[in-house]
């Protein structure tokens, strides 16, 4: 039996939304909306099925998601994070709003070691949530803040949804993380200067005077972990280690300081560390594999070259039409976790960005930004229920702080989109040969 | 007795994940010591335990994530609905996810018999190994929503549906 690719992408959204409405796990919601079209369609079968799921586990690139997840669990549960915040304090905490502004910045450079936003908002949520709240910060902009600076854990590399993006699309991810470098600056920068306007505005205080003396201790006190970074990313760029390699070299390293540098946990603490480790990754990798099978059948019935004869008819010129793409992006990331979303969304556009000359990585780094913004957009934004339950307010009540900062961040995102060279800029500089 | 007995069962699962992560860093330190100091070699088998070692903690990793129900979901609907709509979701939910365990179970049964008569091109290991976690996920998924069907008919209630915590995904 033959469909059109219209039918099938009705059954198959249709299904989809359906399933997730109705709260199966997303995972398993991927896996259930392709039955459907398995019993219609006799060529298809379960087993193979499977097998594609298996076959999308079969990436070295996707070892990397473990080591990264576990590289931030140790830095969390060993104080590295609480070192990058005192040296975060005080090189902003003479600004109005001081603590805000460490909020930012602390996220900024834990982005640089950790591949993970929401390790970002747990870890650092923690610590400054409480802080700021009994410093009379507002609790709805203190959870804003926190919640929509942890997204730059995934634009600022190392990236665990770059990762996932790079093994999905055949993109270089040594190419992915040098790109994603300025545009998570920019959404710093953005996110400091509304810090600013609010502080102002609301008359949040200062943390202390300037204190060269604390700014020199704090910056020997941070060293060790922030070298991470240079390891990293120095690794993967100079061509020493693939992505997996230095995301295994990440573990090593935050290890070695905990174990032995700090000392602040002990060789008992790794299994439990390993275990959870293994749980959260375990289930992102698990979506991943349902994502492959409910990809492949949209594939199967090629529905890629469908949206490329739906859409390209609209426009070719490559800026609309990468709003256009970004904001599908928007929209599925705002109810499906990235993860799932990359394996599904990225060769289903992809077509469409070749057809009208988008370079695959400015491609990717505009998808990847409007992706983590789903990560604090309701109803299912990950770091904005986080920070929610540490700051103990309901999401939706943070709606109208977040709303600003999203506002910003998108005006950021469309300055992505227009101009290239701002992703384009540090792979055209340190990698020419890949591009 | 149902209870204690799925809980050292789900302990064995989490004791053979940590040693499967364990075996996974070293099977990726091992390819890398393999490129750069001269005296050890390149091991094939590195690389194919690397591999096997993920697909089971995937899988594993999911069972465990059933049973604490912590898979990612999403809240669309309001949580206030009347008790009504809310056993029928319930019902829903659990046919559902039996579903999906039978297809694994019956579907991944064939697929592991396919595997048993297969050995992988690099090492020559029986890929029976492998594919065996896709039956045994089913099945395990299948008796951990028997548990849970078996405590909301006694009154027991579940363990909350978890909200994320630290750590979890991107």
């Amino acid at each position: 039996m033959i469909f059109d690719p219209a039918v099938v992408g009705i059954i198959l959204f249709g299904g989809l939304i359906l399933l997730i409405v109705l709260r199966i796990p997303v995972a398993y919601a991927l896996a259930l909306a392709v039955v459907p079209v398995l019993l219609l369609e006799p060529r298809l079968t379960p087993v193979m099925l499977l097998q594609r799921m298996l076959k999308s586990y079969d990436s070295f690139i996707l070892l990397s998601v473990p080591f990264f997840i576990m590289a931030a669990n140790v830095m969390n549960a060993s104080g590295i994070t609480n070192k990058l915040i005192r040296f975060s304090k005080a090189l902003v905490g003479h600004l109005p709003g001081g603590l805000a502004h460490v909020n930012v910045v602390v996220s900024m450079f834990f982005a640089g070691i950790s591949g993970s936003s929401t390790a970002d908002a747990a870890g650092i949520g923690s610590v400054l949530i409480p802080a700021m709240i009994k410093e009379k910060y507002d609790r709805f902009f203190t959870v804003a803040v926190t919640a929509c600076s942890s997204v730059m854990g995934v634009i600022i590399p190392p990236s665990i949804i770059m990762v996932v993006w790079g093994g999905v699309s055949n993109t270089s991810v040594a190419a992915l993380f040098l790109a994603g470098f300025v545009p998570g600056v920019m959404v710093a920068l953005s996110q400091m200067g509304l810090v600013h306007i609010f502080s102002i505005k609301r008359k949040y205080p200062k943390e202390h005077a300037m204190d060269w003396k604390e700014l020199g201790l704090s910056f020997k006190a941070a060293i060790l972990p922030g070298i991470t970074p240079v390891i990293i990313i120095g690794g993967i760029v100079g061509g020493f280690v693939t992505p997996t390699e230095a995301s295994l070299l990440a573990v090593a390293y935050a290890l070695f300081l905990a174990l032995f540098v700090y000392r602040t946990i002990k060789p008992g603490k790794v299994s439990s560390l390993l275990l959870d480790t293994a749980k959260l990754g375990g289930l992102s990798l698990f979506a991943v594999g349902t994502a492959s099978i409910y990809g492949w059948v949209l594939a199967y019935y090629r529905l890629p070259g469908f949206m490329v004869q739906a859409i390209g008819y609209i426009t070719n010129s490559p800026t609309v039409m990468l709003f256009i793409i970004v904001g599908l992006f928007l929209i599925v990331g705002t109810f499906m976790d990235a993860i799932p979303a990359i394996v599904i969304m990225t060769p289903l556009l992809m077509p469409l960005a070749e057809y009208a000359g988008i370079h695959p990585l400015h491609y990717a780094i505009s998808g990847i930004v409007a992706l983590s913004f789903g990560l604090i957009t309701p109803p299912y934004g990950l770091c904005l229920l986080i920070s929610s339950e540490i700051g103990g307010i309901n999401s939706m009540d943070a709606i109208k702080e977040v709303g600003i900062f999203l506002a910003i961040m998108l005006l950021v995102l469309s300055a992505i989109v227009v101009f290239p060279g701002l992703t384009m800029f540090l792979p055209r500089l340190f990698m020419p040969e890949f591009l | 007795m149902f209870t204690k007995i799925l809980d050292v069962y789900a302990r064995i699962i989490n004791v053979t994940i940590i040693v499967l992560m364990y075996l996974l860093m070293f099977s990726v330190a091992l390819q890398i010591a393999g490129r750069y100091i001269p005296f050890i070699p390149r091991y094939l088998w590195a690389e194919e335990i690397a591999r096997m070692s993920l697909i089971w903690v995937i899988f594993l990793g999911s069972m465990i994530g059933l049973r604490e129900r912590r898979h990612f979901y999403v809240d669309f609907l309001p949580r206030n609905m009347s008790p009504k709509v809310n056993l029928v979701l319930d019902i829903l939910y659990y046919v559902l996810l039996f579903a999906v365990s039978y297809i694994f179970l019956r579907f991944g049964f064939r697929y592991w018999k396919m595997g048993t008569i297969q050995q992988s091109e690099l090492t020559g290991i029986n890929l029976g190994w492998i594919h065996a976690s896709v039956p045994f996920a089913g099945f395990t998924w299948t008796i951990f929503l028997i548990e849970q069907v078996a405590r909301l008919i006694s009154g027991k209630g579940l363990p909350e549906q978890q909200e994320p915590e630290e750590g979890e995904l991107a």
